[in-house]
């Protein structure tokens, strides 16, 4: 916490801000939230996702071409090539 | 009172017929205003005098045997960070309303008005779109029309609240990460939310470039069809407008026969209460969808949708942050102070996720055409409830109302919110998800369901109906 508190004090006079003592509490817990989802996205292997995507597009083209009469259900590719969510 | 004869081709039909003029029709909506949102406030401005000219306008044109358009007489209304000539484009704050009136109507508005379509008022919403619920410090709570000790949902509260009291048939809001389709299922109506770019956002102020879409609010799938034909298109004056051809209007008679549904597993079947949850299974049963499907990386989707949304809206309002913070409503003040000093390399990261995860839900659809989900977690919580408890951990009411709704806008995907239940009296909705610019399969779906009864308005309590 003393950790985020300098950081963010400094971030704020960098960007001329003047962040009244009332509100700071609030600004660094959502500032603690906002950091958390950006570690939550840091830790996507974007590469495997990439990858996933290019299967995933080349699977569904060929379905595609199988299913001109296809009814609901004709696939599972979605859990085939999820990741964590 | 059907919906048939309150919607808006309804309306417009009775107008065009003779059966009603369009004044006669604006005078009644501005009464409905007058009698019941005090109880409600999704009204900000009602714009009096403008309706009733507009409306005398398209009495004169149809008068001379002219066509004043699809939406002859419908009254509609927006949100208020829509330009409207003449009117100071608030966006739910009190920095902006010192602003001068705005010139020229947004494109969105043009559109409508064009079509015949009468303008009758401006909409609450959360101060700069930012929020979920409508509690509003400036102007006050949007109530939502089942129980007025309720939030109406937002951000685009006023927007899903004036249709479910009756008060227009058509409104506009505009969505980031939920803020149409959270007050659609919170308020019982139809919303359609686009695909990004694919209507003009030009005379809308910002929120999140990188996110926003208009979207509309009715009582009926064939309202957002005639909406979504007139709004939809290439405007070169907006620089995240979509280049591509118009779609054919869509064929609300089609049917879903050929089209392969299946319902979003994981991460959208838990973290809300179980009506919520099995609204989406009751559907998919009486549709035999059997078909469930995982989209990866939702909660990762959510986490960056956060980041974009708090460092490009605190950019944004940068200078109004440093100049006059307390002037902003504490709900937002915090948040986008927070995104003020978030560090570049959250935003570019999230903004690189946001290509790949984005390409990745369009590859997802090369196996299914629409996919249901949850649009809220629960019902509208009470007006100043700030936590509730689901799956016996406690939520943040808030910011976790957008749960279901922000992956899908993240990759910016069409939804149609559809309402299709009722809990303890409050609306649930679902979503019904498409790939890029696919709109028009979904309204065929919702048709389909509202046909089949699975889709449908509830009657709020408005007395003044």
């Amino acid at each position: 916490v003393d950790q985020l508190d300098t950081y963010a004090r400094a971030a704020a006079r960098l960007a001329g801000l003047e962040i009244d003592d009332a509100w700071w509490p609030g600004v660094e817990r959502h500032l603690t939230v906002l950091l958390d989802n950006a570690a939550l996205v840091e830790a996507v292997d974007l590469p495997s996702l990439r990858a996933a995507t290019a299967r995933a597009t080349a699977l569904g083209a060929e379905d595609r071409a199988d299913s001109s009469g296809a009814q609901n259900g004709a696939d599972s590719l979605g859990t085939q090539a999820g990741g964590p969510s | 009172v059907s919906v048939a004869a309150t919607d808006a081709v309804g309306i417009a039909a009775d107008v065009r017929a003779g059966t009603v003029s369009a004044v006669e029709v604006a005078e009644r909506a501005l009464a409905a205003i007058a009698a019941g949102d005090d109880a409600i406030n999704s009204f900000t401005t009602v714009l009096g005098d403008r309706a009733l000219a507009e409306a005398a306008r398209i009495d004169a044109v149809l008068a001379s045997g002219g066509d004043p358009g699809p939406l002859a007489g419908v009254p509609f209304a927006v949100k208020n960070l829509f330009d409207v000539a003449g009117e100071v484009t608030v966006a739910g704050s009190k920095i902006s309303a010192e602003d001068p009136p705005a010139g020229t109507d947004a494109e969105a508005v043009r559109r409508l008005s064009q079509a015949g379509g009468v303008l009758i008022g401006l909409l609450n919403m959360d101060e700069y779109a930012y929020g979920f619920t409508t509690e509003n410090a400036h102007y006050g709570a949007c109530r939502n029309p089942f129980d007025p000790t309720r939030v109406a949902g937002g951000s685009s509260g006023g927007s899903g609240a004036a249709v479910a009291a009756g008060f227009v048939s058509l409104t506009l809001g505009s969505d980031t990460n939920g803020s149409v389709r959270v007050p659609a299922a919170l308020c019982g109506v139809f919303s359609l939310k686009p695909t990004y770019g694919r209507i003009s956002c030009r005379g809308m102020l910002p929120f999140v470039d990188t996110l926003d879409v208009v979207g509309a609010f009715a009582p009926s799938v064939r309202d957002l069809a005639v909406s979504y034909d007139l709004l939809h298109g290439y405007d070169a004056a907006d620089p995240i407008s979509a280049d591509r051809v118009r779609d054919a209007p869509a064929d609300l008679g089609a049917g879903i026969d050929g089209l392969r549904l299946a319902v979003a597993d994981g991460y959208f079947a838990r973290g809300g209460i179980p009506a919520a949850i099995e609204a989406v299974a009751e559907l998919a049963d009486a549709l035999g969808v059997t078909e469930r499907i995982s989209i990866p990386h939702a909660a990762e989707a959510r986490a960056a949708a956060m980041v974009i949304t708090a460092t490009e809206g605190a950019q944004l309002h940068l200078d109004a942050l440093r100049t006059r913070p307390g002037d902003f409503d504490p709900m937002t003040r915090d948040r986008f102070l927070a995104g003020a000093l978030a560090p570049a390399r959250a935003y570019l990261q999230a903004l690189e996720f946001h290509a790949a995860f984005r390409s990745r839900m369009a590859a997802l659809f090369g196996s299914v055409d629409v996919i249901l989900a949850p649009a809220t977690p629960f019902p509208a919580p009470v007006v100043g409830q700030r936590e509730a408890v689901v799956e016996g951990k406690t939520v943040q009411t808030q910011p976790y109302l957008g749960v279901y709704t922000q992956p899908i806008s993240f990759a910016g995907l069409p939804v149609l919110t559809i309402p299709v239940t009722t809990v303890d009296g409050l609306p649930l909705g679902v979503q019904l998800i498409a790939t890029h610019f696919a709109e028009t399969t979904l309204l065929r779906v919702a048709a389909a369901l509202e046909q089949r009864g699975l889709a449908r308005m509830p009657e709020a309590v408005t007395p003044w109906r």
